[in-house]
């Protein structure tokens, strides 16, 4: 009893270990990705359907939330599927395997890795993709895509990579892509920043009027830690007027889930009454949506 | 015969033509009229109030007689014969003398030398207004970090008062005012700033440059009647950068341009006083253009997106 007792977390920590290090069931379903057109670097694409300041992707291919974890584990030689393909590369990775890592391209990219391998950027590579496989890599999700398949993944040290996966006679391969197009861009934004809801901040207790060229200070309490918050005027598609991290960016209180920001009112522009919204976002912004708007709308008079 | 002969001797005498009697060929004598004696004195000359250039005094004096239907005939002289200004003075008065059959008027006229000026001080070309307006777009560009601001200002305008010959003013000799030179700007900022567009890293430092420069040329000498005076000013916008990464050695790689347009449009009035000017700053979208590779260049992008929507600033007086 005691012998089994004491085995017991060990057959639980291998049953776990099977669980994750086997790669999901290869099951594409047709899927609609809804992307905010206001994130960061988000290019106009025509596949996409705009609507509503969101880009509405309709793919063909899987996604998984928050993700699934990639590891050594299970090989799959036969790499019927592009996640198999993946499978195999996060063993090659662990590994740090020149040899495997090459097995994986196709013969169309073999050129550009062996170029790669046998460059004094080899060791960094081998290095770094070791880096990530012990920094939870997960497999995000993927997408048909021309002649073969996107597969997103992210790590929390070197954050979100993408892999183009080929057919290549009865096995999958990974492959190099030159993508010229914005989707596979538009897509890796996407889940570089996984954006989650708004909250829109109605209670904040800010002055009525101010000097022009003073500084207007903000204060905010966040209900998740990291969040951003962004100041910006009432005009849709316009330039925000100041955006900060939670312990990141012109955050200037050390506290986690507080936010203080010292916002120059030349900001503003111009002396005058001047109208702003206030959110908090999980990921920066470069200009405004309209969706920013639907909070409160706060006043401030900057004086001469 | 006689009767016949008379009317026509009456008009040849009327005419100048014969001497005072004439003797028919009769007896009887014909008595005229005595002929008219010219008396007619030089009383004065008359000179323009002032004149601006050297002329012969003949061409401008009017001389004014005792008797207008008959100038004396003597010799007429004036002395100086030619006037003008001086080099040295910006106004000097000239006495003028005319001479004719013995008889000497004199007259004054002011000679002005519109050449001559005394400096004012410069006008006050506040170019710091437009500097601010190149702050002002750049911070909605700047994310955190201050940008790094260089400048220079120079102003060779120069303003002076000078004299006028206004012949037709009440007061002839009038002030003017001749404005020459060039005053000029030229401000850059360099803003470094993350850009958060791409997929394989955190951010991106970005460097954006710009600079404006602003001159106001002057060549301008005011007439009698003043007026206005306005120029148009040269502008100059220029704005740049680029933003690129390396991460893990090559594990990321960003080779992005800042591509942007803009421009400044401006003039500058001198008259009617208070000088000032006006310039509009339009600083356009600005995009990032390049390619970014993630996986050591085995997955890459091409990349062209906007960062910044463009602004225009508000009329700024300077």
């Amino acid at each position: 009893m005691k012998k089994a007792i004491a085995t017991a977390p060990l057959l639980l920590h291998l049953f776990l270990q099977a669980q994750t290090v086997k790669p999901p069931a290869f099951n594409p379903q047709r899927v609609t990705v809804a992307i905010p057109a206001y994130l960061p670097g988000i290019m106009p694409d025509s596949v996409a359907v705009l609507r509503n300041d969101t880009l509405f992707y309709t793919l063909v291919g899987q996604t998984f939330g928050n993700g699934i974890p990639l590891k050594a584990g299970p090989r799959y030689p036969g790499r019927a599927n592009p996640w198999q393909v993946m499978g195999e590369l996060a063993s090659a990775y662990a590994k740090g395997d020149p040899i495997a890592i090459r097995g994986l391209y196709d013969a169309k990219s073999r050129p550009r890795v062996d170029s790669l391998l046998n460059s004094a950027d080899a060791e960094p590579f081998l290095r770094s993709v070791r880096k990530a496989t012990g920094s939870d890599l997960r497999l995000l999700g993927g997408f048909a895509y021309h002649d073969g398949f996107l597969a997103f993944s992210r790590d929390t040290a070197l954050g979100m990579h993408l892999n183009y996966i080929v057919r290549e006679g009865d096995r999958h391969s990974l492959s190099a892509l030159n993508d010229p197009a914005p989707t596979s861009w538009n897509l890796g934004m996407f889940y570089k920043y996984m954006p989650g809801p708004r909250i829109d901040f109605d209670g904040l207790v800010l002055p009525d009027s101010l000097k022009f060229r003073d500084t207007l200070f903000i204060r905010a309490d966040l209900k998740e830690s990291n969040r951003w918050v962004v100041v910006c005027p009432p005009t849709p598609n316009t330039q925000i007027l100041f955006q900060a991290q939670d312990n990141g960016m012109n955050d200037r209180d050390p506290a986690v889930g507080r936010v203080e920001m010292a916002i120059g009112t030349r900001r503003f522009m111009s002396p005058g009454e001047h109208v702003f919204h206030v959110v908090s976002l999980t990921h920066p912004v470069d200009r405004v949506s309209e969706t920013f708007l639907k909070g409160r709308a706060y006043r401030i008079l900057l004086k001469r | 015969m006689r009767t016949r002969i008379l009317p026509v001797l009456l008009m040849l005498a009327s005419m100048g033509g014969m001497s005072q009697t004439q003797v028919s060929d009769n007896t009887i004598p014909i008595i005229y009229p005595p002929p008219k004696v010219c008396e007619s004195k030089l009383v004065a000359i008359i000179l323009p109030p002032c004149i601006n250039r050297e002329v012969s005094v003949s061409s401008v004096a009017r001389l004014v007689y005792s008797d207008k239907t008959c100038p004396p005939k003597g010799k007429l002289s004036f002395n100086p014969d030619r006037i003008g200004p001086s080099e040295d003075e910006s106004t000097v008065t000239l006495t003028v003398q005319a001479t004719q059959d013995g008889v000497t008027v004199s007259t004054t006229t002011v000679a002005v030398n519109e050449e001559n000026g005394i400096e004012l001080a410069k006008p006050d070309i506040d170019f710091d207004k437009i500097e601010k307006a190149l702050d002002d777009a750049l911070e909605l560009l700047d994310r955190g970090s201050p940008c790094e601001p260089s400048g220079s200002f120079e102003n060779g305008i120069k303003q002076e008062v000078i004299f006028l010959c206004c012949t037709k003013h009440r007061n002839p000799v009038s002030n003017g005012v001749r404005i020459t030179g060039e005053a000029s700007c030229s401000y850059g900022a360099t803003c470094h700033f993350p850009v958060f567009g791409c997929p394989y890293v955190a951010s991106i430092d970005a460097v954006v440059s710009a600079s404006v420069g602003v001159s106001v040329s002057a060549s301008y000498q005011s007439g009698c009647e003043g007026g206005k005076y306005c120029v148009n000013a040269n502008g100059t916008f220029s704005i740049g950068g680029g933003a690129g990464a390396t991460i893990g050695a090559g594990l990321a790689q960003a080779r992005l341009q800042l591509v942007a347009s803009g421009g400044i449009s401006a003039n500058y009035c001198f008259r009617p006083e208070p000088a000032g000017g006006k310039a509009v700053l339009n600083v356009g979208s600005l995009s990032l253009v390049g390619e970014v590779s993630g996986l050591w260049g085995l997955v890459s992008h091409n990349v062209n997106y906007p960062i910044f929507g463009g602004w225009t600033s508000p009329p700024i007086e300077f």
